[in-house]
């Protein structure tokens, strides 16, 4: 367990990416015990000030403080991003299990998944949005729902190649039941497929997440998230631009941190066999 | 080869119309009553008689029976709203967001294909960190945040390209290019990172093959060895990927397009979205899907024709 802990520290992508990302983290947990979040306090006579000490990101056109909105708004926007990322993990896996080891339901669930993948996934992630109504469960449903077929076609290519491996046949040959040949037998050799690709996916969701609330029609004001801020900045560019960087920055940084740690997950866990999966997947 | 693109073909029509079902059921699976919120606070009598002339009233397998036959004349429905039919609706505006897609797939593909050759020459030198450096920016910044920093720096900074706005193509080109500029590249940047780090790592793989190996011991100059014997095979993954790539510029034009205010399809499917003005919502998703599909169907036929090494037999 130390060897493949050494094996992931001695990684740059890796090592570079969970500072940043712990550093995120800690700054969001930390900061609500030193200065007072009021995200949805308006105060008119603090109508967008520039950045100072006592408003460090600065203040919005409601007077309301920043980096309260920017802290808060950043826990609403990394909370999606687990529950897509948790929600696609298990659907995506139950999906990808089923297909690639049952060959006749296989090119129904398939065929299926190619058609949800021919809708634009933003166009369909907000229309589902607003049948689901506007509250942030339906965006993390919604980006469930568009993310899980991405997710089962990566890891249907992997159980199909570890159906064929000599020790799934000498399992199912000395007769082990199907159910406990795909979570015993053939799910862990899965595992650091699902880890890698669902690390990329907490940042795709992250982004999918502020694209729908930038449009507005994800998380809804007064609330904030890191997409709804700047879709309050972009009208007002020229004349508080500290509105638009502080959460954009953040958004960056993120899904920046969480691509450099799925680079070196990618690198450390079975590099070959994972390249390998990846030609299969794309095809 | 001529029956693998015959069927190819084939198959795209029971998957369009099981798309055509899907989106359907999408749509008119949704609780809350379009009629309520077209007319507001007004009278029960009125609420009916909306409903009837929406065809709001007919059931839902009435309605399903009705969608899919409009789908097959090419009859998208009339909208709630605009009192036009989504089909005039959505045409009018598909050259934006066609037209802001294609640029920055132009965009994608002119600047993401050189960085990768550049960086895979070698792999590690100060050059490859730069571009993967880059790339990585590339990949995690959000196109709005990019395109709201090129509007500070080059519209409200040095005031070169409008800040928004639309100017139609018949109205002279130069004015119609320069609203097309910062929208276009914000899009096309995002994914010339994504096409950098794929050409690289494509190109880094056919380097170490035989072929190259040999070719280098007959003292061919790298320059040849990269451009004419690499670069053919190199570039296969990005023909591949190529119809996903559309896609997502596709997807990134809907909010750029929101924006930078242009009057493309996709503002239009968003504010159908706010207003819940379902037609518009389903035409659009199937105009997109369709246009998807079809991309997806002219990427599979070239590759076979750019791959001769795969043999299209019976498996597909």
């Amino acid at each position: 367990m130390s060897g493949i802990l050494k094996r992931f520290i001695a990684n740059r992508s890796f090592r570079t990416g969970s500072i940043i990302f712990c550093f995120i983290l800690l700054v969001m947990t930390i900061a609500p015990f030193i200065v007072k979040m009021e995200p949805n306090t308006i105060q008119y006579e603090k109508f967008l000030l520039k950045p100072s000490g006592e408003n460090i990101f600065g203040t919005d056109d409601f007077g309301r403080d920043l980096f309260s909105r920017v802290i808060v708004g950043g826990w609403v926007s990394l909370m999606i991003g687990l529950q897509v990322m948790i929600g696609t993990t298990i659907f995506g896996t139950i999906i990808a299990l089923l297909a690639g080891y049952f060959e006749k339901v296989d090119i129904i669930i398939m065929r299926f998944m190619d058609i949800m993948m021919a809708i634009p996934g933003l166009i369909l992630a907000i229309s589902l949005i607003a049948i689901l109504r506007n509250n942030s469960i339906a965006v993390s449903l919604a980006l469930i729902i568009v993310y899980t077929p991405r997710t089962v076609r990566i890891v249907r290519s992997f159980v199909l190649a570890l159906k064929e491996e000599v020790y799934v046949e000498a399992a199912r040959s000395i007769g082990v039941k199907t159910s406990l040949l795909l979570i015993r037998h053939i799910l862990p050799g899965v595992i650091p497929t699902i880890i890698v690709q669902e690390t990329f996916l907490f940042a795709y969701a992250i982004l999918g997440e502020a694209a729908i609330s930038f449009v507005g029609i994800g998380v809804q004001p007064p609330d904030p998230s890191w997409g709804n801020i700047l879709s309050d900045a972009r009208v007002l560019m020229q004349e508080a631009p500290w509105m638009v960087f502080a959460p954009g920055i953040s958004i960056m940084l993120t899904v920046l941190s969480l691509n450099l740690i799925g680079d070196g997950l990618r690198e450390v866990l079975d590099p070959k066999r994972l390249k390998g999966g990846i030609r299969i997947a794309r095809e | 080869m001529l029956k693998y693109i015959i069927k190819r073909i084939l198959i795209l029509i029971p998957t369009w119309i099981i798309l055509g079902l899907i989106v359907f059921f999408i749509i008119n699976l949704a609780p809350g009553d379009p009629t309520a919120m077209l007319i507001g606070t007004e009278s029960v009598g009125n609420i009916e008689y909306i409903r009837e002339s929406l065809g709001l009233d007919k059931s839902i397998s009435e309605r399903l029976i009705l969608w899919m036959q409009g789908l097959l004349r090419g009859d998208l429905g009339d909208s709630f709203f605009l009192g036009r039919s989504v089909k005039d609706a959505i045409w009018e505006r598909l050259p934006v967001t066609m037209s802001l897609a294609v640029f920055g797939l132009f965009f994608a593909v002119s600047i993401g294909i050189p960085f990768g050759i550049i960086a895979a020459i070698k792999p590690n030198g100060l050059r490859d960190i730069l571009v993967m450096g880059i790339s990585l920016i590339g990949v995690s910044i959000p196109e709005f945040f990019l395109g709201l920093i090129l509007i500070f720096i080059f519209s409200l900074g040095l005031h070169i390209f409008p800040s928004g706005g639309y100017k139609p193509l018949f109205e002279g080109f130069y004015q119609w290019f320069r609203h097309m500029v910062l929208p276009s590249f914000s899009i096309g940047f995002i994914w010339a990172a994504y096409v950098a780090r794929l050409m690289r790592s494509s190109m880094l793989e056919v380097l170490n093959q035989e072929f190259i190996v040999t070719a280098r011991a007959k003292g061919q100059t790298e320059f040849i060895i990269v451009m004419k014997h690499a670069l053919r095979n190199a570039i296969l993954p990005i023909v591949t990927a190529s119809g996903i790539i559309f896609a997502l510029t596709l997807n990134g034009a809907f909010i750029t397009e929101y924006l930078f205010r242009l009057p493309g399809a996709g503002s239009l499917i968003i504010a159908a979205v706010k207003h819940r003005d379902y037609p518009i919502v389903q035409g659009g998703l199937i105009v997109f899907s369709t246009t998807i599909l079809l991309i997806n169907l002219i990427v599979d036929i070239l590759y076979v024709f750019i791959d001769p090494r795969i043999k299209y037999g019976e498996k597909s």
